[in-house]
């Protein structure tokens, strides 16, 4: 009974001494903004971006599943390159966040594209304007 | 935009099956407390020197 | 089984049927998202019901401290008993939501980090309470250890506003209006309070049952 008590501690003590690290190592700057990084980016090395979609810079290729797109957050803009379908959330004019490494010729190399949604939820046929404004705030990650 | 229904029946088939175990769990607790309780009533009740004994008999629930 | 209890249960039940109704048969299918949306109707009640639930763990937790009540300190275990099971919900069909639409089951971003580490903490809570055989100390430490760990609550809930997340902003708890169509939010309502039923059938159960057992192994 005592060892089996041992071991629920430890483990409990394991799994949040490694979230307390995922926190103040990924959670504190989840990502950079493309004026971030263009500020100061490290050809090769990993970051995670994020940003808008900009309308009319998605190229999708579904049969090679090249995917090219560029982030912008109204100052600066990173165009990005991926390989494989995006989430479903994905979509120009809306926030993404992407994963992956600086390249030395100019672009930024994704290995995995996030969708980031707004809080806003919307009826079918509901006379509603995109909440571009709302959601470029949001991924500034400004307060109200 | 796809539906992904699928994602929707798995969220509502797991939260179902968690709030449905947790509640077998209280099920189950009650039965064995029930159980438990009788038993040492029985126990207790053993030596019966009086058919009226003094005292208050133990409170059941 | 007392009969307030089971008065409980019967709403609890009545009140996840009509949240069903609510969530797939009035609620319309959202624009942008499609239906993989209804998701919310779990995720988002099962959270403030867990928020209520560990709020319920810090009060009883000082009343505890304050005049070594009993019943007080049956209810913060019974309240984060409860409130562990809906951490749990809420992460586990936030995962679900996640993968289509962010594309992900899960990223390290502080919403997400803080609403895990919320939950492994409460379940360090009930081990505790498990682990010290001493009913007057188990009951001491974790009347510490539950006002401690409600610091976590404000943190997992203002976490999209101090920090930049993957995790959107509230749609409900938040000031002003919700954005989000009014059918959506009635439907949400409907959701919070069956679940809330389902907490307080729950934990009037569980605090029964504590008493109880106390009295059986007295």
């Amino acid at each position: 009974m005592r060892a089996k008590f041992v071991v629920g501690g430890a483990v409990i003590a394991l799994a949040l001494t490694y979230m307390i690290y995922a926190g103040v190592t990924q959670s504190a700057v989840y990502f950079v903004t493309p004026a971030e990084l263009r500020a100061s980016a490290v050809a090769g090395k990993a970051y995670r971006l994020g940003g808008m979609v900009l309308l009319g810079s998605l190229r999708w290729e579904p049969r090679t599943l090249d995917l090219h797109f560029t982030l912008g957050d109204g100052t600066a803009i990173v165009p990005v390159r991926h390989k494989g379908t995006p989430p479903d959330l994905f979509g120009e004019g809306r926030g993404a966040v992407v994963e992956g490494t600086w390249s030395a010729d100019g672009y930024f190399r994704a290995s995995l594209i996030l969708a980031k949604h707004s809080e806003e939820y919307k009826a079918p046929h509901g006379a509603s304007q995109a909440g571009y404004k709302e959601l470029l705030r949001t991924l500034k990650g400004e307060g109200r | 935009m796809p539906d992904n229904w699928s994602f929707v029946l798995a969220a509502y088939g797991l939260a179902a099956l968690v709030l449905g175990g947790y509640w077998r769990r209280l099920l189950r607790l009650e039965r064995e407390l029930v159980a438990l309780e009788r038993r040492r009533g029985a126990t207790r009740d053993e030596p019966r020197s009086a058919p009226t004994s003094p005292g208050p008999p133990i409170p059941r629930r | 089984m007392t009969s307030r209890e089971r008065a409980l249960g019967w709403l609890a039940g009545l009140g996840l049927t009509a949240g069903l109704v609510m969530a797939f048969g009035v609620a319309p299918r959202e624009a942008t998202q499609g239906n993989v949306q209804r998701i919310m109707y779990l995720h988002v009640p099962a959270i403030l019901v867990a928020y209520l639930a560990f709020g319920v763990v810090l009060v009883a937790s000082v009343i505890y401290l304050w005049g070594r009540a009993a019943g007080a300190d049956r209810l913060a275990h019974a309240s984060a008993e409860v409130g562990v099971v809906f951490t749990g919900i809420n992460i586990a069909t936030g995962a679900i939501w996640g993968k289509p639409t962010w594309g992900t089951w899960w990223t390290w971003d502080a919403r997400l980090t803080s609403v895990s580490i919320m939950f492994v903490i409460y379940l360090g809570y009930l081990l505790l309470r498990a682990m010290i055989e001493d009913r007057e100390r188990a009951a001491r430490f974790a009347a510490v250890l539950g006002i401690v760990a409600a610091l976590d609550i404000p943190l997992v809930h203002f976490s999209v506003y101090w920090w930049r997340t993957l995790h959107q902003p509230p749609t409900l708890l938040r000031p002003g209006s919700p954005p989000m169509d009014p059918t959506f939010v009635l439907a949400l309502m409907v959701n919070l309070a069956a679940f809330m039923l389902l907490y307080g059938y729950f934990t009037a159960k569980r605090v029964r049952l504590l008493r109880q057992e106390e009295e059986v192994f007295a």
